[in-house]
């Protein structure tokens, strides 16, 4: 594993969050970005972008986050990928219904874009220094 | 032959047929024995008064018959001394033996003398002698007539014997004139021998004066005391026992046959002879002329009779003896009558109260058979209301009752029957007993096809066999209402499909019968509403944060980039733009809080924390809120550790909003104090004081209502939604907790919450989504 968070694959179906999303961390974390509007594409892309992180967003059309999560960790070198989940839903019990489900964070919405590469950063150290 | 069912049932013990009976027999018995009783003592005193009066009255005749045999011979005596030979004789024994009068010789004077003693012994048959006693030659007798077995023999003179040595002669000469004595009665002496023919003998003695008043002689009649005593019996004819005595102590016995025994002479007399006149003449009584002794077996009334008032105290002593069972005859008749008709009476007094009772009790049966002809048919009984009596009264009384009682469950069932919520009951089991149709509707299933059944065919959550949980479940989430409680469950219908279903649940004590009420509502609509409704809010959450999403995320970017490259109009705004974005934020967290407190759709899970760890944690987490409006959090926390049962995500979000607000109106550099205590020993408080400027007096009772601004500009600059409070308040009650607040108007406003203290549990709040 990389010694520092390089890769993200960011699944977002609003393309204006999107956009935003990744040009803060691009801009503010340095951070390459794969971002996939359907969770479909990032289940189908994941092994070709091979990503240190995923960056998922719950509610979305057609595949949601939880249920694109469930694919990737489904597929070869998919089951240790760690996963933040980006949502509007932020009750505390439902933050914990996603952690539950393998994720390592959770980043409500509205997300500042300024601290947002931070945080992400900050999981994934959690996540690494917790192996 | 049909039987009459009255007839068993009048043999019920405690019927009341049979206690009208009882009744009158207790009454005819009592009244029977204490007439009886009163009858017969009265009866006992009265006739034993009357029958010793009588026996006293019988007495007394007997008496003076043996008395008048006594008055004959003292008569006779006189008669004979005042006949003419007595004188004669005197004159012509002083003559030579011949009356200067007529010339009549003492022979010629003898003869006529003999001649009337005949004739009066031929009158007087239980005279034995007469005699003309003369004083000289030693009390020689003059004449004398004896009888004889074949009639009476005149005494010779050469037979004539000298009587002056006998106690009656003596006695005699001591007499005065018209005076007369009785001799002692002893057996007859002849010659100074006793007669072989022991006759007891009594003698009358009359003496007979001369012209100068000096005795001359003496008329003695001897009598068989015995045949006087026998005749005198024969005459009264009276069938008692009577016994007469004299004071020597000779008596003689009658029997109560009327037979008589024969003379007892005292001197010959047994000892038990003696006992029976010690036991007729009393010591006590010697001088009474009457007295009456009880023995063990009989009463005994006795007269004293005196004879002779002067020379002695002879007297006859007749006592009659009467058996104690005889003198009670006619009490003895009367009880047994008296018992007869006592026993007549209870008799009738039974009969007739059983024909009475029957009569009386005979409707009240009829009722009752009517009642349970109307329970069975459940038809308002036919009673006999046209009765003018107390009968017809309870008739008419019952029979509208039960015309009420109809009217009402004809009501009571309509309500039952129409209601659109299904409602059914059950027992204690759980077994069905009611079902309405709107429940046959709801269920899919008639009232025939279940009615005794478990009503868990129809709920497998078991709700009715698991009462006390179900309350229990429901005293958490307090949705309890006046119905009993209200819970959402799952309904299966007779042909399996499930249903979800609201239902109300009583437990009800019917007449010592626990008995469950439910009221049951399919709320398949309401849930697909609901869920409709969950999704639409989770919809417009989301797409309201989209856009701001990216507005604020854009801002935010945007600042960055430009930042030190704008004027500072510029720079302001694009503060402004930020800042409002974010409140903006906040508004649509709150708004759906909100929303779902006024749904009861916002979820708790409670469980037993720390406080004082807890409060720690979220002040130290919160130090960012005390940087942005520069003020000092100070945390005073002294107490031990304490639990609360609370939600520690929502707590977190009450405790946040108070300490928001505090800081927001603190004035800058100002220090809010958040102090956690335990004043008593159930609740712990948690206060959050500022310095701000208070709230106002006006403003205090709409403090937690909702949009509520005390100064709206202050309010919008600070950038609050107005809705905090109401948040607070209301996720504070839903953990059980209360708020309050203090404040004077210048100097700062204090808001406490406190909680209930709970024991500590095994889990804990889980740091790491604490921390998200």
């Amino acid at each position: 594993m990389a010694s520092r968070l390089n890769k993200i694959l960011f699944v977002e179906d609003d393309p204006m969050v999107a956009e935003l999303a990744v040009m803060a961390m691009q801009e503010f974390g340095g951070l390459e970005l794969h971002h996939c509007i359907r969770g479909a594409d990032a289940v189908a892309q994941f092994h070709e972008f091979a990503p240190d992180m995923l960056l998922l967003d719950v509610m979305m059309p057609e595949m949601d986050g939880p249920e694109t999560l469930r694919r990737i960790r489904a597929l070869p070198n998919g089951s240790t990928i760690p996963a933040v989940f980006m949502t509007a839903k932020s009750q505390a019990h439902e933050q914990e219904a996603y952690l539950q489900l393998g994720a390592v964070g959770v980043i409500p919405k509205p997300f500042d874009p300024l601290t947002l590469p931070d945080k992400l950063a900050e999981y994934w150290q959690q996540d690494s220094s917790a192996e | 032959m049909r039987s009459d069912p009255r007839l068993f049932r009048s043999l019920y013990p405690h019927s009341l047929r049979n206690k009208i009976i009882l009744l009158a027999c207790g009454v005819s018995l009592l009244t029977s024995l204490a007439l009886g009783a009163l009858l017969v003592l009265r009866t006992t005193a009265v006739s034993r008064d009357m029958a010793v009066e009588n026996v006293a009255h019988e007495t007394q005749l007997v008496a003076l018959e043996f008395k008048r045999a006594y008055d004959e011979m003292i008569n006779d005596a006189f008669v004979v001394s005042r006949t003419p030979p007595i004188q004669g004789m005197l004159r012509s024994a002083d003559n030579n033996e011949i009356d200067p009068l007529d010339g009549s010789t003492t022979d010629q004077w003898r003869q006529r003398l003999e001649d009337i003693f005949v004739s009066m012994m031929r009158e007087r048959v239980t005279y034995t002698q007469m005699r003309y006693i003369g004083l000289d030659n030693e009390g020689r007798e003059l004449v004398r007539v004896n009888r004889a077995s074949n009639g009476w023999a005149r005494v010779a003179e050469t037979h004539l014997q000298s009587k002056s040595q006998e106690i009656y002669f003596q006695k005699a000469l001591t007499l005065s004139p018209g005076e007369a004595y009785f001799s002692n009665v002893t057996y007859n002496r002849e010659f100074g021998t006793l007669d072989s023919d022991l006759v007891p003998t009594l003698r009358a003695i009359v003496p007979i004066f001369d012209a100068k008043g000096s005795i001359f002689g003496m008329v003695v009649i001897n009598a068989d005391y015995s045949a006087m005593l026998r005749e005198r019996f024969n005459v009264i004819q009276l069938n008692r026992n009577i016994i007469v005595s004299n004071e020597s102590g000779d008596y003689m016995e009658q029997h109560a046959d009327g037979s008589v025994a024969a003379f007892q002479y005292s001197l010959e007399g047994s000892d038990k002879q003696t006992d029976l006149l010690e036991t007729l003449r009393p010591k006590s009584e010697q001088h009474a002329s009457s007295w009456v002794q009880n023995t063990a077996t009989d009463l005994v009334y006795s007269a004293r009779l005196p004879i002779s008032q002067r020379l002695d105290d002879s007297h006859l002593i007749i006592s009659i003896r009467v058996p104690h069972s005889q003198l009670m005859t006619g009490v003895t008749r009367i009880r047994n009558e008296g018992a007869l008709l006592a026993l007549l009476l209870i008799g009738v007094s039974l009969g007739g109260a059983a024909w009475a009772s029957t009569r009386l009790t005979a409707p009240l049966l009829d009722m009752t058979t009517s009642i349970r002809k109307a329970r069975v048919s459940g038809g308002v009984p036919a009673l006999a209301i046209e009765r003018d009596d107390e009968i017809g009264e309870l008739a008419e009384a019952f029979q509208g009752l039960a015309q009420d009682l109809k009217g009402a469950e004809a009501r009571v069932r309509a309500i039952f029957e129409n209601v659109l919520d299904g409602i059914f009951s059950t027992d204690e089991q759980g077994l069905i007993q009611h079902f309405s149709p709107s429940s046959e509707r709801i269920f899919g299933t008639r009232l025939e096809d279940i009615s005794g059944q478990s009503i868990q065919l129809l709920m497998p959550g078991s709700i009715l066999t698991n009462y006390e949980s179900f309350l229990e479940k429901d005293n958490r989430s307090g949705s309890g209402n006046a119905a009993g409680i209200t819970r959402e469950t799952q309904g299966r219908r007779l042909d399996g499909s499930t249903f979800p279903m609201e239902i109300s649940l009583s437990k009800v004590d019917a007449g010592g019968q626990i008995m469950f009420i439910g009221i049951v509502r399919d709320i398949t609509e309401r849930k697909q509403m609901e869920t409709l409704k969950n999704e639409f809010v989770s919809t417009v959450n989301h797409e309201l944060r989209t856009p701001l999403t990216s507005i604020q995320a854009s801002l935010g970017i945007l600042q960055k980039m430009l930042g030190g490259k704008v004027g500072s109009k510029e720079a302001r705004l694009l503060d402004i733009s930020l800042l409002s974005t974010q409140r903006l934020g906040r508004l649509v967290n709150d708004i759906l809080d909100v929303e779902k407190i006024a749904a009861g759709k916002m979820e708790f899970y409670p469980e037993s924390c720390d406080m004082k760890a807890l409060v720690t944690d979220i002040v130290e987490r919160h130090q960012s809120l005390a940087e942005k409006y520069d003020v000092t959090f100070q945390l005073k926390a002294d107490i031990p550790t304490t639990y609360s049962l609370v939600d520690p995500s929502r707590f977190n979000q009450a405790l946040v909003n108070l300490l928001s607000n505090a800081a927001k109106f603190s004035p800058d550099g100002e220090t809010v104090l958040i102090e956690i205590a335990s004043h008593t020993n159930d609740r712990v408080q948690i206060s959050v004081s500022d310095k701000g400027p208070g709230i106002p007096a006006s403003f205090r009772d709409k403090i937690f209502q909702r949009f509520a601004q005390a100064d709206g500009s202050a309010t919008r600059m600070a950038g609050g939604s107005g809705l905090g409070l109401n948040i607070t308040k209301s996720i504070v009650e839903s953990l059980g907790g209360e708020i309050s607040f203090e404040s004077v108007e210048g100097h700062g406003a204090t808001f406490m919450l406190s909680f209930p203290i709970c024991a500590p549990s095994g889990k804990q709040g889980d740091d790491k989504w604490q921390a998200a």
